[in-house]
């Protein structure tokens, strides 16, 4: 029992201790699912912020630039900052006002480009003009620029791209400019028309300052989230901790039960087999002391006048009695003691059966009582047949001696009914006679009780072998009153173990 | 331990308890059952007595064996099997003497090759009953061919 015990223990913490490391895990992924997303949601966002910001550049860019365009170029003094622009072959590129001063005419590139450097500190991101056919080498687009021209050729008009320059992260966004009417006046020559793609107009947003506070914020979640982390792990294993506790107090309490439990039953065991074996030595010489009572009174035959002797008479009545009623009570005693197992097998029995049975065992009595047995029919009971029948005979022989009428013309009525009810089966046997008062129907259970005095050739432990029995099977017996006045014995026998 | 008559009927009682032993041959004498009563008192005796061993050497065979199941040294039980087993001694019917209706001691009985079986005595009338039946059953009825 104790290796028993001590796999139960293993498997019962096993279980739990699988129950810890799956808390443990489903916690670990909480938690880290929640950091991943929370990463994912503020890079979006970040992402967000930077596309809009590349779209406003984009935009201004763009409006600027479209502004240029549509006048055609913008006439600027000349200075040494701005010099006409070698590349522009324009009739009138350079022009005199009448008081002398020299104008420039600046393309949109020129501009942008002037604008975009000049005022590089407020403009912030440099925008980037190029071509896949350049007029200005300056202007050349560097590889992703190139991809993107290509892809504008395959009709394509706005990239927007997470992209590396010098191995830092960069947002960037190339628009496509279209020839437009005001464009030919410079680009004619390189042939293009109206509608063509002249070019695009790049915009480099740096992510890194939009990541730096991603990462930031991420930094500033790590301590609180740590400290959940934490301490969600600690609750888990103290709850795994005094789990494992409680479970140990209970086996040990189961243990110690279970130990107890067994050392009263082996106590008990012990106790009816000492019994069992002091009857079985008992019924020995109390068999010879019979047996020879018998033969003394015999072997007096030969001497009448002896035997006649008052002296002689009484003595060995008394003896022939009291030998007899010693051989009852040994026999009872092993009945009783033997009463709660099983006889044969334990099976579904027919209790109208069994009934019939012991009425025949007892016919001679039932003559003698003039007794009328009234059966209704019987559920079956699960029992052994032999046992069924000790019960039958017990209360029926029960209610033929102590259950006959106060008045001695009255016919005794002896009733047996039962019915099922639920997963038990209930009878009743029942008398006619003077009943038995409230107050002893409990001792009449008890071993060699009789209400009647010594005599009458019961030893009074029948009913205690009856409870024996049917307590054996896990019922109950009782005594009610006979709704005709006399004693009711009712027995319930449960179906199960 | 013998009683000596003309008929010549040998019954062999293996009995430890002189006062059980008493009754047997008191019951066989109330019955007016004619034979030669032979007491052993445990199985090896029993034993050397079928076998002709030792003290034995005389010893008849018998026509019947009543037997005692509970003895010491050798058992009811070993003896009826070792006598069941035995060529020379399996034809002699053996009826065994029981102290209870023990079920379990009776179809035991019967499983090693007991011709019968009579519940000791607790009331004479009946036992005188048991071995006046037995009379009639094995030395009327059933009786053997005899061996010399």
């Amino acid at each position: 029992m104790g290796k028993t015990t001590t796999q139960n223990e293993g498997s019962n913490f096993s279980a739990l201790y699988r129950a810890t490391a799956a808390a443990v895990l489903v916690w670990i992924a909480s938690i880290g699912g929640f950091l991943f997303w929370d990463i994912h949601v503020a890079k979006e966002h970040a992402e967000n912020l930077a596309r809009q910001e590349v779209r406003v550049r984009f935009n201004k860019d763009m409006a600027f630039r479209s502004w240029v365009t549509s006048h055609g170029g913008v006439y600027v003094p000349v200075d040494e900052h701005t010099r006409p622009n070698p590349y522009l072959n324009v009739p009138e590129r350079d022009i005199e006002t009448r008081s002398g001063k020299k104008l420039t005419l600046m393309n949109p590139a020129y501009v942008m480009r002037q604008v975009m450097v000049d005022f590089a500190g407020q403009y912030g991101v440099p925008g980037h003009l190029t071509s896949l056919k350049l007029m200005n080498p300056a202007n050349a687009p560097d590889e992703w620029e190139r991809g993107a021209l290509l892809r504008f050729e395959q009709g394509e008009r706005e990239i927007a791209e997470f992209a590396e320059i010098n191995g830092q992260p960069y947002l960037r966004q190339i628009g496509a400019f279209v020839v437009e009417p005001g464009c030919l006046k410079c680009h004619a020559e390189q042939g293009y028309k109206v509608g063509d793609v002249r070019g695009g107009i790049s915009i480099s947003v740096p992510m890194q300052p939009f990541l730096d506070n991603v990462y930031r914020d991420i930094r500033k979640l790590l301590l609180p989230i740590g400290a959940i982390w934490v301490l969600g792990l600690a609750l888990i294993l103290t709850l795994m901790l005094q789990v494992r506790r409680r479970i140990e107090v209970q086996q040990a309490s189961e243990f110690s039960l279970r130990k107890s439990s067994a050392e009263i039953s082996r106590a008990n065991a012990d106790l009816t087999r000492f019994a069992d074996v002091a009857a079985h030595h008992l019924m020995e010489p109390t068999r010879r002391l019979s047996s020879y009572t018998q033969l003394l009174e015999r072997g007096l035959a030969a001497y009448p006048e002896v035997k006649a002797d008052q002296d002689v008479q009484e003595p060995l009545q008394y003896l022939q009695r009291d030998a007899g009623r010693l051989r009852t009570l040994v026999r009872d005693i092993q009945l009783y003691l033997a009463a709660d197992q099983p006889r044969g097998e334990v099976r579904r029995e027919d209790a109208n059966l069994v009934l019939a049975n012991a009425t025949q065992r007892l016919s001679a009595q039932v003559q003698q009582a003039r007794a009328v047995i009234s059966a209704e029919p019987l559920p079956p009971a699960i029992i052994d047949s032999q046992r069924l029948m000790d019960l039958f005979v017990i209360l029926l022989d029960n209610a033929f001696k102590h259950g006959r009428p106060l008045n001695e013309q009255a016919v005794p009525q002896i009733g047996v009914s039962g019915e099922r009810d639920g997963t038990l089966s209930r009878y009743r046997v029942s008398d006619t006679g003077p009943g038995i008062p409230a107050e002893y129907r409990e001792r009449v259970f008890g071993i060699f009780e009789t209400l009647h005095g010594a005599g009458g050739g019961s030893s009074g432990i029948g009913l205690a072998i009856a409870r024996r029995i049917v307590e054996s099977r896990h019922g109950k017996i009782w005594i009610e009153d006979s709704a005709q006045g006399g004693t009711m014995v009712v027995f319930e026998l449960p179906d199960g173990e | 331990m013998t009683t000596a008559n003309a008929n010549p009927f040998d019954i062999l009682l293996v009995e430890d308890e002189p006062a059980d032993a008493n009754l047997v041959r008191s019951a066989l004498k109330e019955s007016k059952v004619l034979c030669n009563l032979h007491l052993v008192q445990d199985g090896v005796d029993a034993l050397s007595f079928l076998r002709r061993l030792g003290q034995y050497l005389d010893a008849p065979q018998p026509d019947l064996i009543l037997l005692d199941l509970n003895m010491p040294r050798m058992n009811g039980r070993e003896f009826l099997a070792e006598v069941k087993q035995d060529p020379l001694l399996s034809g002699i019917p053996v009826v065994v003497l029981t102290t209870s209706d023990v079920e379990r001691d009776v179809v035991m009985s019967y499983k090693l090759g007991a011709a019968g079986y009579i519940t000791k005595p607790v009331d004479m009338e009946q036992f005188i009953d048991a071995i006046r039946q037995l009379d009639n059953y094995w030395f009327v009825v059933a009786r053997l061919p005899r061996k010399n």
